[in-house]
């Protein structure tokens, strides 16, 4: 806002006109001018590639993190509450039979004894039933036949007491055929279960692979569309820089930002004034002013640009 | 003070108790990608650039068009900017370029320079004043701006790059693209013809 100091006083100037003028000129640009410069001052700043790759970087690491943490976490927390409700599913109900006395609760079925019976039990028919249905029909159709006699047993008077090796080898038959039963009851359930699971998955699958094919056919129609209006809008633009190109003389070597380097080009101009192309050679200045304003220019290519612009 | 500057390295100016960089060395820093190089380039030229173009195109609203265009063009070019010359230099020559594309397009082009015959440059007719600079003339404070406004182009712009940026007779020259005795010449013509218009005023 301040004005340069006038250093060293000129012996043309009247110092008091200076200061008259000086006190007198006080005007200044907009507020909202300089707000709109300063944004696109920091719009080309932040464009370069040295500051995206220092600043953009860190700012979408952060919540790009966070985003995997809370993705990964909620997965481990589905899959373990899936897997407990797998564990649950399989568990038998409980039949009030552990409390009578002469029978031990069964067992906890291992994973591996899960599997065993998986591969051992022959498949079920297909069937839409639901899973509680179908477990009870496994569960009627599995008892063998020491187990309705288990099963009738309830109904009959309490049998007498029986003796002491009698009752072992009854209680340890009851108890297998129990087992075989829980095991291929688990099994036909697991196996209901991972058919559900698939048919879901397929459907899912389906469904997705049907989306990214309309995705696919949304997305072929703009592409197309600029691949054919790119090469026009291309040409066009090398068309005019071209064309300035050839006003100005040969095709140079272009710089980075497609503008001829100052040394060759003038070398450019100079050559067409020796060779007597002077009104090339001004076209030629004139395009170079244009990409270079404040060059200094040699001394014939000044006169030159004195002539363009006072024309005698 | 002059001696002090010297001993600074280049790009450095002394600005009160401190070191500020000079306006090469935030160019250059701008042009690396520092924004707030900017800032203070454009706090520190804001004024005088304006008023350098209002100056010479007597409309607010076209001077501030116009200023615009140079400070984006500041901004386009800003890798491209090399220091083989002073900012200021580049700076005004840039606001020059735009005035006189500006003063062409509107048909005023045998006005922005008589350069060698500075006679004709003298009898040249000045620059009617608008009724904006004439209504200021009517104040006290407001006539020497109507008398620098109705100055001929290639004076008035000496002047104001002299009174407005604090530039040398060698950098004028520099942005003006004149000899330096031409340079001089039209700093004396538009000094008498300020004086010859604040005869009773100063």
């Amino acid at each position: 806002m301040n004005r340069e100091p006038l250093g060293e006083r000129l012996p043309e100037e009247d110092p008091r006109l200076i200061a008259a003028y000086q006190e007198a000129s006080t005007d200044a640009p907009s507020l909202h001018t300089g707000e709109a410069l300063r944004a696109a001052a920091r719009r080309a700043a932040g464009a370069r590639p040295q500051a995206l790759g220092k600043f953009r970087m860190a700012a979408w690491q952060a919540p790009l993190a966070a985003a995997a943490i809370v993705v990964l976490s909620t997965t481990v927390v589905f899959w373990t509450v899936r897997e407990e409700g797998l564990d649950k599913l399989s568990q038998p109900p409980s039949l009030g039979e552990a409390s009578e006395p002469g029978k031990r609760s069964p067992p906890k079925i291992t994973r591996q004894e899960k599997l065993a019976a998986k591969d051992a039990a022959p498949k079920p028919p297909p069937s839409s039933a639901p899973v509680s249905n179908r477990a009870a029909t496994a569960r009627s159709s599995a008892t063998t036949a020491p187990t309705k006699k288990l099963d009738a047993s309830p109904a009959a008077p309490p049998p007498a007491p029986a003796p002491r090796d009698q009752f072992a080898k009854e209680a340890g038959s009851a108890a297998a055929s129990e087992r075989a039963a829980e095991l291929e009851r688990s099994a036909t359930e697991r196996r209901g279960i991972a058919e559900l699971d698939k048919r879901k998955v397929e459907q899912a699958q389906a469904g997705r692979a049907d989306s990214e094919q309309k995705a696919l056919l949304r997305e072929e129609a703009p592409a197309s569309a600029q691949v054919q209006t790119a090469p026009v809008t291309a040409s066009a633009e090398s068309q005019d820089s071209l064309a300035a190109r050839a006003r100005a003389g040969a095709a140079p070597a272009l710089q980075d930002d497609g503008v001829e380097p100052p040394k060759p080009w003038i070398e450019r101009i100079e050559h067409l004034l020796r060779d007597g192309q002077k009104t090339q050679a001004m076209e030629a200045l004139v395009a170079f002013r244009k990409s270079y304003p404040a060059y200094t220019l040699p001394d014939a290519l000044a006169e030159l640009e004195r002539e363009i612009q006072e024309p005698r | 003070m002059p001696a002090l500057s010297a001993a600074l390295s280049p790009g450095e100016a002394l600005s009160g108790d401190a070191v500020e960089p000079g306006d090469e060395a935030l160019m250059q820093r701008f042009g690396a990608g520092d924004a707030a190089a900017f800032d203070a380039l454009y706090e520190r030229h804001r004024g005088p650039l304006y008023r350098f173009i209002q100056r010479q195109c007597a409309n607010r609203a076209l001077a501030e068009e116009l200023f615009q265009d140079v400070w984006m063009s500041l901004i386009a070019a800003r890798e491209r900017y090399r220091h083989e010359a002073k900012f200021t230099t580049y700076l005004y020559t840039l606001a020059r370029h735009r005035v006189i594309d500006h003063l062409r397009r509107q048909g005023v082009r045998s006005q922005i320079h008589a350069e060698g015959d500075e006679d004709a440059m003298e009898s040249a007719p000045a620059s009617t004043p608008t009724p904006e600079a004439q209504l200021e003339a009517s104040r006290n404070v407001g006539r020497v701006l109507a008398l620098v406004e109705s100055l001929p182009t290639a004076q008035r712009e000496v002047i104001l790059l002299r009174a407005e940026a604090g530039m040398s007779i060698e950098e004028i020259a520099a942005v003006t693209m004149a000899e330096r005795e031409t340079v001089k010449s039209r700093l004396r013509y538009a000094m008498d013809k300020l004086k010859r218009g604040m005869e009773g005023w100063l």
